[in-house]
């Protein structure tokens, strides 16, 4: 090798301690002369180094949930041999699990050999943790309204005519709801639908005994009960 | 590299406001090598939490590699998913000759690279632009390290490939050369070919 | 409304007779309050307007009146009563007297408000049926009307502005807090709002947000419309729900975020490109991340439409 600067693909060898000694060192002492080629080796050094610190990149959560609900509906399509125990569950049933935010793997947690009616038996239980959401609610609500009807004609006219309406408004929402639900079970559009209209009036029922409150407070009456009954009704310890 | 995958997860799982029910990683490379053993053993045994738990273990370090190789975050998410489906499917065949973690490198980069052959995966990935796209944080040097992600987007497959594999991940050219089915010299000459364009590119 | 004349305690105050048939009365009272000041002011019938602005002191201008000059006498029927305790004041308006059993309303008597308090005071406005205003208050702020508007601008800790039929409108506002931004059938509007949780909701009302920096936002309503225009706070997690209304969202890119949007029966339009992560359901759920998908928003109608829109 003479002493011409050196092509960058020896620098490149260079750099990987590649080369026979003979022609390491020779490069060596050519690097000590020749600003230039020092600096190309240096940005190779600092490419090396850059490379080494790129970060692996954090996925979105969702894509293990793709993952975990495929493997699921799979299971559930496969006649697994004796290697791979499964848990059957259909891929609406992981849906669903979600929407209502059931750990996946509470769900799959049952371990044994499972049988058609066990497949059937698992998509009805979530089903039914939808029912649980929703009588939690239908509970609430309907303890909210029996204080508003033992307080029918507090409130002045026109501002239970504005909330009726809304009640009325959040009714129809929720009969929509249910009928979709029961046309498309899987829909999980369906069943948020369903649980936010559910909870809108259980929000608008409270206001409306905070403002039965305000009006009975103004007519001189107790009405702190008020309070500590719609307080027990819609239990906080209760999951809504 | 230490272990970025379990710092991520549990950046991750703090900012969810929860604690990562998966136990760290162990720093050394044999002690991770046999813990992910165990967990290949215990998912074919059924486990879904163990198959779970390679994924934690695991699906950073491939989605980074899918991002660089794809340049297109869609095609990334797919590809990360597809990996880990056929990662499932053909773990009664894997024999554990190599790591684990080796082995879903090489099924990963395969995959990539069979992608970007494919006539039909060149067109649709011209959908999004990249560049918003790239990953954001980068820990040498902010700009630098962007420009670095843009430029390895511009190598061709193979090398790009090749210079993920060893720079990035940390497989040496032997390694390298088994997972691509190249020989050792290959693998070096499309790294060092890698990096003289890379250089190029930075210095403009 | 600064009213020099009276400064003297309610005591003071005559009411007027009818051969004078005066149909308004003044009040006027200024009371010392040191630094973390409270007031409290509630009324049945009449504006409130409450504004901080320098000084120590909490000066309370008051506006009783009727439309009628036959309804004169009744202004006698309604206090407003003044108390303090410490740096708490608290102002309210009585209807004493035969008025009373008619519920809210005594005739027509009206009180209206025009309050200023130190910068620094804590405020907590109730209203019946007028509107309600307050403006550049650093205390806690909570402002509500049951059927008249009520307008909270430039404060530094809002709680809450809510209103059953009126408007609520949040201009420029910070909290530390959670901040509630309600109506029952009343239009919502909020604009520059920095809160670390919010929540904005009107069920038959169209909720229209502009700049909304918050960790945790939930946007809401059941019949109304919902749109936002603005950028997302980075990490931050935005939910807009609507029941039969439509959910627009115009926003930049500066910020990444990781959107999800779902509908049953509507339509999703989207700038960005969306892709399909619902299997087979009724109803669409589409997703798409955009930059490093750092924030998270969620855009769901049941049977309205979903936009989403580039800026």
């Amino acid at each position: 090798m003479t002493d011409e600067h050196p092509e960058i693909e020896r620098l490149n060898e260079y750099l990987d301690q590649e080369l026979a000694p003979r022609d390491h060192r020779q490069i060596e002492s050519h690097l000590s002369r020749c600003e230039g080629c020092r600096q190309v080796l240096d940005d190779l050094s600092a490419i090396v180094r850059a490379a080494s610190e790129l970060p692996p990149i954090a996925p979105p959560e969702r894509i293990w949930e793709s993952i975990a609900a495929s493997l699921i509906e799979r299971k559930s399509l496969s006649k697994s041999g004796p290697a791979w125990r499964s848990v059957l569950l259909p891929a609406l049933a992981a849906a669903a699990a979600l929407v209502l935010g059931v750990s996946l793997w509470l769900v799959l947690r049952t371990g044994e050999t499972p049988t058609p009616a066990d497949q059937e038996a698992l998509a009805y239980m979530v089903t039914e943790e939808l029912k649980a959401a929703e009588s939690h609610y239908d509970n609430a609500i309907v303890g909210l309204e029996q204080i508003i009807a033992q307080n029918d004609g507090v409130l002045p006219r026109e501002l239970a005519s504005v909330l009726t309406q809304n009640l009325d408004l959040i009714e129809n929402a929720i009969g929509e709801s249910r009928t979709a639900i029961a046309t498309e079970p899987q829909s999980t559009a369906a069943q948020e639908s369903l649980l936010q209209a559910l909870r809108s009036k259980v929000t608008l029922l409270q206001n409306t005994i905070l403002l039965i409150n305000e009006v009975r407070k103004g007519q001189g009456e107790n009405a702190l009960d008020l309070i500590d009954e719609m307080r027990k009704t819609t239990d906080p310890s209760n999951p809504i | 590299m230490g272990s970025p995958v379990a710092v991520i997860e549990a950046k991750r799982a703090k900012s969810e406001g929860q604690l990562s029910p998966f136990p760290p990683q162990s720093l050394d490379r044999d002690a991770r090598r046999r813990e992910d053993d165990e967990l290949v053993e215990r998912t074919r045994r059924g486990e879904m939490e163990a198959f779970e738990a390679l994924y934690r273990r695991h699906s950073s370090a491939i989605f980074g590699l899918a991002l660089r190789m794809l340049q297109n975050r869609a095609d990334a998410e797919d590809m990360l998913q597809e990996i880990f489906l056929q990662a499932y499917d053909r773990l009664p065949s894997f024999e554990g000759r190599s790591a684990f973690g080796t082995w879903l490198y090489r099924l990963s980069v395969n995959r990539c690279l069979d992608h970007l052959r494919s006539r039909g995966a060149r067109e649709q990935s011209r959908t999004e632009p990249l560049t918003p796209e790239l990953p954001g944080r980068v820990s040498t040097g902010g700009l630098r390290g962007l420009e670095l992600e843009r430029a390895i987007g511009e190598l061709p497959p193979s090398s790009r490939a090749a210079f993920l594999l060893h720079h990035v991940a940390g497989f040496d050219h032997k390694e390298v050369g088994e997972m691509m089915g190249i020989a050792v010299g290959t693998s070096k000459s499309l790294v060092h070919r890698a990096r003289t364009r890379l250089k190029e590119a930075l210095a403009r | 409304m600064k009213n020099t004349i009276l400064t003297t305690t309610l005591a003071a105050l005559v009411a007027a007779s009818s051969a004078w048939a005066q149909r308004e009365e003044r009040f006027h009272r200024t009371l010392d309050v040191g630094p973390d000041a409270a007031l409290s002011i509630g009324n049945i019938s009449g504006d409130i307007h409450v504004e901080g602005a320098a000084g120590s002191t909490i000066v309370i201008d008051a506006v009783k009146s009727v439309e009628d000059e036959e309804d004169a006498e009744m202004l006698k029927n309604v206090d407003i009563e003044v108390s303090q305790l410490g740096n708490r004041v608290r102002v309210s308006t009585e209807h004493t007297g035969r008025g009373r059993r008619h519920g809210n309303h005594d005739g027509n008597v009206s009180v209206s408000y025009h309050v200023k308090v130190p910068k620094g005071t804590e405020v907590e406005i109730q209203s019946v049926s007028g509107s309600v205003l307050l403006v550049g208050v650093e205390g806690a702020a909570n402002a509500q009307s049951v059927s008249g508007d009520v307008r909270v601008t430039d404060v530094a800790q809002l709680e809450q502005a809510k209103s059953v039929s009126g408007n609520v409108e949040v201009l420029r506002a910070r909290s530390g807090r959670h901040a509630e931004i309600e109506s029952v059938s009343g239009e919502v509007l909020v604009e520059g709002i920095e809160a670390s949780e919010l929540t904005v909701s009107s069920v038959s009302g169209d909720v229209r947000l502009k700049g909304v920096s918050s960790q945790r936002a939930s946007m809401e309503s059941v019949s109304g419309d919902l749109e936002y225009t603005g950028s997302i706070a980075a990490s931050g997690r935005y939910d807009f729900q609507s029941h039969s209304g439509d959910v627009v969202l115009t926003i930049g890119d500066q910020v990444g975020f990781e959107l999800e949007a779902s509908t049953f029966s509507g339509e999703i339009e989207s700038d960005f490109t969306l892709k399909t992560t619902s299997r087979a359901q009724k109803g669409r759920r589409l997703s798409a991340v955009v930059g490093d998908g750092s924030a998270f928003i969620e855009a769901s109608t049941f049977s309205g439409d979903v936009r989403l829109l580039r800026r």
